[in-house]
C-alpha cells in the first residue's frame, strides 16, 4: 500500500516534470482551455521560436478575447513569414476588433508592390528559391555548353541567365527579409494610453490610443519612454510598459 | 351671395371669440375669523343677472362688487379685445373644517353659466389669535415682528418629510422640505449638498411661491412647499439626508420709528434681518435588492416599466439603413435604464442605439420614457425575424422582479438599389461573421532565432559545391565543348584575311627570288583558303574532289575552274623553264584574282 502511494506520488511528480509540447497545448487548445493552451505555448517560446506556435498562441489569446496579445503573436508570426496566409486572416480578423482605425499612409504602387513581392516569401524560403533557381541555371548552361543545336543553345543561355538573376533577386529579398525581422521596429499597444508630446508624464496629451493598435518605435533610445508613430504619420510619446514589441 | 358668406364668417368669428368661461378664485385655507374674498371673473361685459351662491359656513361680510373691465389693442395690426366682469364677495369664516363653496350662476346674453364649486379649508386659528374677524388673513400672518427683533424657532422654521423611509436600492424618495413662517420673510435660499449615497434630482416648483395659511400644531403659519427632490438611492444602508441650512431674510418692525415718518421718509418702518434655518435631518433605511429570484440579466431597472418595440422606417430594403424604435416607458430609476439588448439576425450591420431621453421629474419620481433607436442595415433580402427583446425590472410596487418583453418582429426585407451583401465596402464589415482559423497542429519545431537557412555557413557551402560540380562536369566534358565551340564560324570569316596574310607573304618572297617558298605559300593561300572557306579539313582536300566540293557549295564551274586553273598554274609554273621573274608575277596575279572573285560570290550569296 505504501509501495503504490509512494509510486504514485513519484508519478503525479514526474508528470509535474514533464516537458510541456505543442501536443499538449494543440490539445488544451481543442477541448477551449485556452488560458491553458495561451500558457504552455508562452513556455514553448521561451525556448525557441516557431511561426506555428505564434500563430497557435495568437489564436488562443483571441479566443480568450485578449484582442491586443493575439495581434502582437500574429504579428510576431506575419514578420517571419510575410506570405502566410492564415496569419494574415486571423490579423485581419483581430484587427477588425480594435478600436483605433488608423489608414495607412498611401505609398507608391511599385514600392507597395515590390514589397508585396518580397513578403510572399520568408527569408528562407528565399533561400531554397535562391537554390533551386541556382541548380537550374547551372544546368541550363551546360545545355549551352554541350548541345550542337542552335536553338537549344540560345534558349538555354538565356535562361541561364534570367535563373542567375533570379539567384541574384532572391537572395536581395532573402536579406531584406532578415533585416526587417532584425531590425523590426513594429510594436502593439496593450493597454489604452495617452501619448505625450514629450518622454514625460507631464507632457501634453496629443491622442489616445487604445490596446492592439500597431505603432511604429522611432526612438528607442530612452529606458522608460519610446518614441512612436502611427501609420497615418502621427507620432508622440509612450511609456515603454505599456506596448510590446514584435520581434 | 358675397356679402352672406362675409356676415356668416364675422358671426362665426365673434362666436368664437365670444366663448364665455366662468372661472373662481378662493384661497385653499383660511384661518376662522379670518376675512377673505372669492371672485368669480367672466369673459364678457354683458352680464345680465348673477345668483350669489348660499356661502353655508360663512358670513357674506360685503358683495358682490362688480368691476368691469373692457380692452381693446392692436398689435402688428391685430385687434384684440378682452372683456372682464369680475364679482367679488367678502366672507368671514366662521367655524373650522372643509367647505365646498357652490359656484355663483352668471348670466351672459341670454344664457346661464355655473362656475365650478371649490373646495376651501378653515383652519381653527391658534391661540394667539384673538381679535378673530378684525383682521385679514395677510395682515396678520405677515405681520412684521416688533418685539425687539427676536425670530423664534417658532415663528420661522422648516420641516422636511420623505414619502417613504424604507426603500429599495434604486426606488425614489420624494423629499420635500416646507416653510412655516408667522413673520414676514421676504427671501429664502438653500442649496441641497451632494448627498452621498443618492442620486439627487430637484423637482422644478413654480419661483413664485404660494403661501397658503395652516394650522401646525395648533398654531396659525403661512405654509408654502419651498423646495422637492427626488432621491434615488444608489446604495444600501442606513443613509441620512443631512440638515441643510437655509439663509432668510426677515423684516422686522422696529417699534421706535413712527410709521407715519417712515412712510414719509421712504422706509417702511422695518428694517430687515438675516436669520439661517436648519432644516431637521432625515434618516433613510435602504434595502438591498433581493438576491433571490434576481433575473441574469438583471437591467438595474427598479420601478415600473412597459416595453414596446417597432421599425419606423418604411418597407425595410437591403443596404438601406433601417430603425428599430424601443421605448421602455413608466416611472422609476428612468436616467439609469440600460440600453436593452437587441439580438439582431447575424447579417444584419448594426450601429450603437441612439438614446432619446423623454422623461420629466414629477414628484412621483421620474416618470416617461426612454427610447431606444438602433440603426440597422439588413445586407441580405427575404424573410427574416427580430427576436423579442427582454427586459427584467424590479417592481416596487410588488417587491418582485419582473419580465417584460417585446412581441417579435417578422421582416420581409427586399432587394435595394444600395449596395448588397457582396459589395458593402468596408472590409471590417465583410469579416465581422467570420472566426479565426484553427491552429495549425504537428509537432513544434523550436529554433534559435538567428538559425536560418539563408547567409548560414550551409547555405553558401551548397552553393560553393553546385559551383564545383558544375566546374568539374565541364572539364570533364571540355573536348566536346570544344568541338561545339563556334569556331566553325570563326574560320570562316578569317580565311580571306588568312589567305591575304599569304598573299602578301609571297610577294615579299617573288621580290626575293625565293621560288620553291613563293610556289609554296601562293599553294597554301588557296588550299587554306577553300578549306578555311569551306569547312574541309586541309588533308581531305585534293585537286580532283575541289571541283566536286566548290560545286556542291554552290559556286559556278566556270569560277571552280578559274580557281583550279590558278592552282594547277601555280604547280605546273613551279617546275616550267623560263623567266622565273615573270612567271612568278603572272602566277600571283591569278591566284590574288582567282580568290578575290571567289570572296565575291561567296559574299554574294550569303546576302
Amino acid at each position: 500500500m505504501r509501495n503504490l502511494f509512494l509510486s504514485l506520488v513519484l508519478f503525479v511528480f514526474a508528470l509535474s516534470l514533464q516537458a510541456q509540447t505543442k501536443a499538449n497545448a494543440d490539445s488544451a487548445y481543442s477541448k477551449e482551455k485556452y488560458e491553458e493552451a495561451a500558457k504552455i505555448y508562452e513556455q514553448l517560446l521561451q525556448k525557441g521560436e516557431d511561426i506555428s506556435i505564434f500563430y497557435n498562441l495568437g489564436n488562443a489569446y483571441y479566443r480568450i478575447g485578449d484582442i491586443p496579445r493575439a495581434i502582437l503573436n500574429y504579428e510576431k508570426a506575419l514578420l517571419r513569414d510575410p506570405g502566410n496566409a492564415d496569419v494574415r486572416f486571423n490579423l485581419a480578423l483581430s484587427r477588425s476588433k480594435t478600436i483605433d482605425k488608423i489608414p495607412d499612409e498611401g505609398e507608391m504602387f511599385f514600392v507597395s508592390w515590390t514589397k508585396a513581392l518580397i513578403n510572399n516569401f520568408s527569408a528562407d524560403e528565399w533561400a531554397e528559391i535562391a537554390l533551386i533557381a541556382m541548380s537550374f541555371g547551372l544546368v541550363l548552361l551546360l545545355f549551352y555548353l554541350l548541345n550542337t543545336r542552335v536553338v537549344v543553345r540560345k534558349v538555354g543561355f538565356f535562361s541561364a541567365i534570367l535563373m542567375l538573376l533570379i539567384v541574384l533577386l532572391a537572395n536581395v529579398f532573402a536579406k531584406v527579409q532578415r533585416s526587417q525581422i532584425e531590425n523590426a521596429t513594429g510594436a502593439i499597444i496593450m493597454n489604452t494610453t495617452n501619448v505625450k508630446s514629450t518622454p514625460n508624464e507631464s507632457g501634453t496629451t496629443l491622442f489616445l490610443l487604445h490596446g492592439g493598435t500597431k505603432v511604429e518605435i522611432t526612438d528607442a533610445s530612452m529606458t522608460h519612454w519610446k518614441e512612436i508613430a502611427l501609420s497615418d504619420g502621427k507620432k508622440g510619446w509612450v511609456m515603454y510598459h505599456k506596448l510590446e514589441q514584435i520581434r | 351671395m358675397k356679402r352672406y358668406v362675409l356676415l356668416l364668417l364675422i358671426l362665426v368669428v365673434t362666436n368664437l371669440s365670444a366663448q364665455i368661461k366662468v372661472s373662481v378664485q378662493v384661497p385653499d385655507a383660511v384661518a376662522v375669523g379670518d376675512r377673505f374674498r372669492i371672485e368669480y371673473t367672466v369673459n364678457a361685459t354683458d352680464v345680465e343677472k348673477v345668483t350669489t351662491p348660499v356661502f353655508s359656513g360663512f358670513e357674506l361680510l360685503y358683495g358682490p362688487s362688480t368691476s368691469t373691465m373692457h380692452s381693446y389693442q392692436i398689435i402688428n395690426g391685430k385687434q384684440s379685445s378682452a372683456n372682464r366682469t369680475t364679482f367679488t364677495y367678502t366672507l368671514m369664516a366662521q367655524k373650522a373644517g372643509n367647505y365646498t363653496i357652490p359656484g355663483a350662476t352668471i348670466v351672459v346674453e341670454g344664457k346661464a353659466y355655473k362656475a365650478r364649486a371649490t373646495k376651501l379649508r378653515v383652519v381653527a386659528s391658534g391661540g394667539s389669535a384673538q381679535q378673530q374677524g378684525q383682521r385679514s388673513s395677510n395682515q396678520q400672518l405677515s405681520a412684521p415682528l416688533s418685539k425687539g427683533g427676536r425670530i423664534s424657532a417658532k415663528d420661522l422654521f422648516i420641516t422636511v418629510t420623505a414619502n417613504k423611509t424604507k426603500v429599495y436600492e434604486q426606488e425614489a424618495i420624494l423629499l420635500t422640505y416646507k416653510v412655516y413662517t408667522r413673520i414676514n420673510l421676504t427671501q429664502l435660499s438653500g442649496k441641497m449638498p451632494d448627498l452621498k449615497g443618492f442620486l439627487v434630482q430637484e423637482v422644478e416648483l413654480p419661483t413664485q411661491k404660494n403661501f397658503s395659511v395652516e394650522n401646525y400644531h395648533g398654531e396659525i403659519y403661512r405654509s408654502c412647499v419651498w423646495s422637492q427632490y427626488v432621491l434615488f438611492p444608489q446604495q444600501a444602508g442606513k443613509l441620512k439626508v443631512p440638515s441643510i441650512v437655509f439663509d432668510g431674510v426677515v423684516v422686522i418692525q422696529d417699534a421706535s420709528i413712527d410709521p407715519f415718518d417712515a412712510f414719509f421718509n421712504g422706509g417702511s418702518g422695518g428694517f430687515e434681518k438675516k436669520k439661517s434655518i436648519n432644516s431637521p435631518s432625515l434618516a433613510i433605511e435602504v434595502k438591498p435588492l433581493p438576491t433571490s429570484n434576481r433575473p441574469a440579466n438583471f437591467s438595474q431597472a427598479v420601478g415600473q416599466f412597459t416595453i414596446s418595440s417597432k421599425i419606423i422606417s418604411a418597407q425595410p430594403k437591403t443596404g438601406d439603413a433601417m430603425t428599430l424604435r424601443v421605448t421602455l416607458s413608466g416611472k422609476g430609476n428612468m436616467k439609469l435604464l440600460k440600453t436593452p439588448e437587441v439580438k439582431f439576425p447575424s447579417d444584419f450591420e448594426t450601429y450603437a442605439p441612439k438614446t432619446h431621453d423623454q422623461t420629466k421629474l414629477t414628484t412621483a419620481g421620474v416618470t416617461g420614457s426612454m427610447t431606444f433607436d438602433y440603426l440597422v442595415v439588413p445586407r441580405k433580402e427575404g424573410k427574416t425575424t427580430i427576436p423579442s427583446i427582454a427586459y427584467s425590472y424590479f417592481d416596487t410596487e410588488t417587491h418582485t422582479y419582473k419580465r417584460i418583453v417585446t412581441n417579435p418582429i417578422e421582416l420581409n426585407i427586399v432587394k435595394g438599389k444600395g449596395s448588397t451583401y457582396k459589395g458593402a465596402g468596408s472590409s471590417s464589415i465583410d469579416i465581422l461573421n467570420q472566426d479565426i482559423r484553427y491552429i495549425k497542429l504537428g509537432k513544434e519545431n523550436l529554433k534559435d532565432s538567428s538559425d536560418t537557412l539563408w547567409n548560414s555557413a550551409f547555405y553558401w557551402t551548397i552553393y560553393a559545391v553546385m559551383l564545383v560540380a558544375f566546374s568539374v562536369v565541364s572539364i570533364m566534358l571540355r573536348t566536346h565543348i570544344r568541338q561545339n565551340a563556334d569556331v566553325i564560324r570563326i574560320r570562316g570569316k578569317g580565311a580571306m584575311k588568312l589567305a591575304s596574310k599569304r598573299m602578301k607573304k609571297a610577294a615579299i618572297l617573288l621580290h626575293e627570288a625565293k621560288q620553291s617558298d613563293f610556289y609554296d605559300e601562293v599553294m597554301r593561300a588557296l588550299i587554306g583558303y577553300i578549306g578555311d572557306r569551306f569547312q574541309i579539313p586541309i588533308a581531305e582536300l585534293s585537286k580532283d574532289n575541289m571541283f566536286a566540293t566548290l560545286t556542291s557549295k554552290g559556286i559556278r564551274e566556270e569560277l571552280a575552274e578559274t580557281f583550279l586553273k590558278a592552282l594547277t598554274d601555280c604547280e605546273f609554273a613551279r617546275f616550267a623553264p623560263g623567266d622565273p621573274t615573270d612567271t612568278m608575277d603572272s602566277i600571283l596575279l591569278q591566284a590574288t584574282n582567282a580568290i578575290n572573285e571567289m570572296e565575291q560570290v561567296i559574299r554574294k550569296q550569303k546576302k
